[in-house]
């Protein structure tokens, strides 16, 4: 027994100073959690019996930490393997080793605020910008696990809940009519038609690059049918790690297909310096068609691969990714509206899993987005619906004077809604009410 | 900083075993046999410091002040001056209990005042309402109880007062033992501080003792906790009896290995550095009365308040009815040092009730001599549930809860738990149970079922009659399960981002 201890005793030496040393041989680890990496703890004598001084050394210990990233990988095996259970409670484990957020379906099954209260808000909000003159279009791409719910496997009685919201979503996003692309009918003919691989990765949350340039397609020809024309499409191999296997500790780099486009003259030059998630300028400099003035594209990651591709058709375009409007609206409450008023043309695009989720930009920050600020900042643009002032009432229940003396009743306009500017503030008009003669009232149209 | 933290087991400890053992070694060399207790003090202050910054002020004060209390007490000893000894008594007592009230029951106090003002109609005065929460100092029941603990053995003359300081200082901060115990009362230990010697033998056996603990933490503890926090996490009143039994059970399993195995953490460390500290628990669900269960929990604590509270009352001296109010008073004041809440008030009512209730009926068996094994295994399983009963109040988060609680493991409850759409219900709706956390249980639960004369850890960690394939089996198993639980450590605080953050 004392020798064995005594072996034991080495074992648990080596295991627990090796980092350590290996750390003083110069062997660093590399950061594995996708974020900047901490910087080294500077030794000030003023810090000491600071908390925070040490919380920084583990920080900076751990992102350098020798073997971090293997000890990681090794737990996660173990869980996989010996428990059968996800490292990571927000990835689920599928069928044929595909992973899935499952988020996806949490959020939506469970959202901060009625699902039907955001997609109704974005519905009018694109009604708004139509009625405005800029050319919308709102679109939504389907969840993963929505796509192939073949591959859920064990998971798929957890996320049958998103079913019914997920139904009643689609069908409220289709009052939007035209300005609405639906990719959960797209993406399902291209599965359909596409018989062998996936269009969704296994091992990440998104789509392939097909799918995204499928939807950019779409996007084009919406406002121009028959203007996606590339003359040429490029595919190479592309080294790629799936997110999902970084958040379990297994990152996997996998070959997958890269694809580009080619169009005549330059490619589009991009104006800016800003990482991925904006707000990112870009120049066309094709001698091909492009769609005219300035274009504002609102993503989330499912688009964002295809920014160089739509910059080729968008003479100016302004790619923002919904986190950092969320940024930008902290900072500057009408960030976004401004930006709308600017542009010529909108797209909108949401994962179905942020527009059901919390972090739907339109429900933590509601006020930038909400087509009451629209109608507001955008006022001049919709004169042809202001309603008339004289026309604007009707007196047959007595309690107004039918506007000769200042007050009426106003109704609501029936397919579409009404809104009323009153000291600067919109407000949507439900029901008849007494209002001013000089009230500012805008019917905006159902649907475009 | 926690024993099961990287920063722990990868950074401070090995610095601080080398850095100890360094010392050791030069101190014999150079004729410096204060250099290693140096030493240790340093990486023990640095160590509470790490964790709580400028509130090792407070650890500074406790130590300061019992330094000289017992030079005040140690006077009156030897010119027989009582006044002296009461005088340094005093001061101890005061600074140290004071320190305990003020930073651990101010809060719980002003918001029971506040309450009580309120409740009868009146204005609470400003100063309630800008009470601003005072910061619970870690480890501060402990190093009070420690560091009181040497001026009343000096002041009992159990002990010679110490001449060093950074001895004393040494005994009240020695980190292994410094935030969660055990317990040292100054006379078991106050030789070890200047006399110890670490052999490679007791290295190993403390290294053995402390994979143990980690292991009994992080592999057990840990993985109930997940059930227990569910189930305590509902709403009682939406619990099964299944789900109520199954989280407290989870409960009951948790609390014991992750105190047990912290203990085992700290005793295995302090061997490490030449100390012997004391057992801190044996098989306590094993117990054949609530008498026994005390004898067997948290001894450390229990012994304190023993010599320290209950003796000095009178303890069995007195008359039976002073004897019986000294019993639940300490067990009252045992579950308020617990923590400053309503429901350990309860919970050490509720032993104290238990104890009495075995005195007066003289149902208090400590061992099973004696006895059939029908009748040991009723009495295991009955104090097994009265334990449990006693975990419900100590886990909740007020006496309301505990009572629903309670309700809910007679059958009370619904058993309707609003599950989280999008999760799937488990086999009790509110308590997860995934193959990980059943082998957790039936490890923790196959514990409880061993005869109470086997504990494993110290025999495993010391013994050195065990056979030889028990021994390379128990070795082997033991480092497969430490690595495994270092890895649990390591990926614990692995928490990546989907999007790179900012």
């Amino acid at each position: 027994m004392i020798v064995a201890r005594r072996l034991l005793l080495v074992l648990m030496a080596v295991a627990t100073a090796a980092p350590l040393a290996l750390f003083g041989l110069g062997l660093r680890g590399a950061p594995i959690e996708n974020r900047w990496a901490t910087p080294p703890p500077k030794l000030e004598p003023g810090r000491l019996f600071d908390p925070e001084f040490y919380n920084h050394i583990e920080d900076y210990g751990l992102d350098v930490m020798p073997m971090h990233a293997e000890l990681v990988e090794a737990d996660a095996t173990a869980d996989i393997g010996l428990w059968r259970e996800s490292p990571n409670p927000d990835v689920g484990l599928g069928a044929d080793g595909w992973l899935f957020l499952v988020k996806s379906w949490q959020d939506g099954c469970a959202p901060a605020a009625e699902a039907s209260l955001v997609t109704e808000r974005l519905v009018a909000v694109v009604r708004v910008l139509e009625a405005s003159g800029r050319d919308t279009v709102l679109t939504v791409a389907p969840n993963k696990a929505t796509a192939y719910p073949d591959y859920l496997g064990p998971l798929a009685e957890q996320a049958a809940c998103l079913e019914p919201v997920r139904a009643r979503t689609q069908a409220e996003l289709a009052l939007a009519g035209s300005d609405y692309i639906d990719l959960f009918a797209v993406v399902a003919e291209e599965r359909d038609r596409v018989r062998t691989g996936s269009l969704y990765y296994a091992d990440d949350s998104h789509w392939k690059p097909t799918l995204t340039m499928t939807a950019a397609s779409r996007l084009v020809d919406h406002f121009d049918p028959g203007l996606w024309n590339p003359m040429a499409v490029e595919a190479s191999g592309e080294t790629r790690t799936g997110d999902l296997t970084n958040l379990i500790g297994r990152p996997d780099p996998t070959t997958h297909e890269r694809l580009a486009i080619d169009r005549t003259g330059p490619d589009p030059r991009r104006l800016d310096a800003n990482d991925q998630f904006g707000p990112n300028d870009w120049q066309s400099g094709t001698t091909d068609p492009v769609l005219e003035g300035q274009t504002l594209v609102l993503h989330d990651s499912f688009l964002a691969p295809a920014e160089p591709w739509l910059a080729a058709y968008l003479e100016r375009s302004r790619f923002v990714d919904w986190t950092r409007v969320d940024e930008l609206v902290a900072e500057d409450e009408v960030w976004l509206v401004d930006q709308l008023a600017d542009a010529d043309r909108v797209i909108l695009q949401l994962v179905e899993r942020n527009l059901l989720g919390r972090y739907a930009m339109v429900e933590q920050y509601p006020l930038a987005v909400t087509p009451e600020a629209l109608v507001v900042a955008l006022r001049d643009d919709l004169a042809p619906y202001r309603r008339p002032v004289g026309l604007a009432f009707s007196s047959g229940d007595g309690l107004g004077d039918g506007g000769r003396n200042g007050v009426s009743i106003m109704e609501p306009m029936a397919h579409g809604t009404t809104y009323i500017i009153v000291d600067g503030v919109a407000h949507a008009v439900t029901e008849p009410m007494a209002v001013s003669a000089r009230a500012e009232i805008y019917d905006i149209p159902g649907s475009g | 900083m926690v024993f099961s933290s990287i920063s722990f087991l990868f950074l401070f400890m090995p610095v601080a075993v080398v850095g100890y053992l360094v010392a050791d070694r030069l101190g014999v060399g150079l004729g410096l046999r204060w250099l290693r207790n140096l030493v240790l003090l340093g990486f023990s202050v640095l160590f509470y410091t790490w964790g709580s910054g400028p509130l090792v002020g407070l650890l500074a004060v406790s130590i300061v002040v019992d330094y000289f209390a017992a030079v005040v007490v140690d006077r009156g000893r030897r010119g027989e001056r009582a006044v002296l000894v009461r005088l340094g008594l005093a001061m101890s007592i005061m600074v140290n209990v004071g320190l305990l009230a003020y930073f651990k029951y101010a809060n719980f106090a002003v918001a029971e005042a506040t309450r009580a003002v309120t409740a009868i109609g009146l204005e609470p005065p400003t100063w309630m309402h800008d009470w601003v929460a005072v910061t619970l100092p870690i480890g501060i029941s402990f190093y009070t109880f420690q560091s009181m603990s040497y001026t009343i053995d000096v002041a009992q003359g159990r002990v010679r007062r110490l001449r060093n300081p950074l001895d004393f200082a040494l005994y009240v901060t020695l980190f292994p033992q410094l935030i969660a115990g055990p317990i040292v009362r100054f006379h078991e230990i106050s030789e070890q501080l200047g006399d110890r010697r670490t052999t490679i033998d007791q290295a190993a056996s403390g290294a053995t003792r402390f994979a143990h603990g980690l292991i009994k933490k992080v592999v057990v503890a840990d993985t109930v906790a997940v059930m227990a926090d569910a189930a305590f996490g509902a709403d009682p009143g939406s619990l099964s009896m299944t789900a109520a039994w199954l989280g407290v059970l989870a409960y009951t399993v948790q609390i014991y290995f992750d105190f047990s195995g912290y203990s085992d953490m700290a005793i295995g460390l302090g061997m490490v550095f030449g100390f012997r500290f004391p057992e801190n628990f044996r098989r306590p669900y094993s117990a054949l009365s609530v008498t026994d269960f005390w004898r067997r929990w948290h001894i450390t604590l229990s012994n304190w308040f023993r010599d320290y509270v209950y003796i000095p009352l009178g303890g069995n001296r007195v008359a039976s009815g002073r004897t019986y109010a000294n019993l639940v008073a300490v067990f009252v004041i045992t579950g308020i040092w617990h923590g400053a809440s309503w429901t350990f008030v309860i919970w050490g009512l509720y032993h104290g009730v238990l104890l009495l209730a075995e005195r007066l009926t003289g149902q208090r068996p400590l061992d099973g001599t004696g006895r059939s094994g029908v009748e040991r295994a009723g009495r295991r399983l009955g104090v097994l549930i009265a334990v449990m009963v006693g975990w419900v109040l100590f886990r909740s988060p007020d006496l309301g809860h505990a009572v629903d609680y309670l309700a809910a493991m007679t059958g009370a409850g619904s058993g309707q738990v609003d599950v989280h759409p999008g999760m799937t219900p488990s086999l009790t709706d509110a308590v997860p149970l995934t193959l990980r956390q059943a082998v957790a249980l039936a490890v923790g639960l196959g514990s409880m079922l061993l005869p109470p004369s086997v504990v494993i850890g110290p025999w495993l960690s010391e013994s050195t009659t065990v056979p030889r394939p028990i021994s390379l089996a128990a070795t082997g198993a033991t480092a497969t399960a430490f690595a495994y639980s270092l890895l649990v450590v390591i990926s614990g605080q692995f928490s990546p981002f989907l999007y790179f953050q900012f």
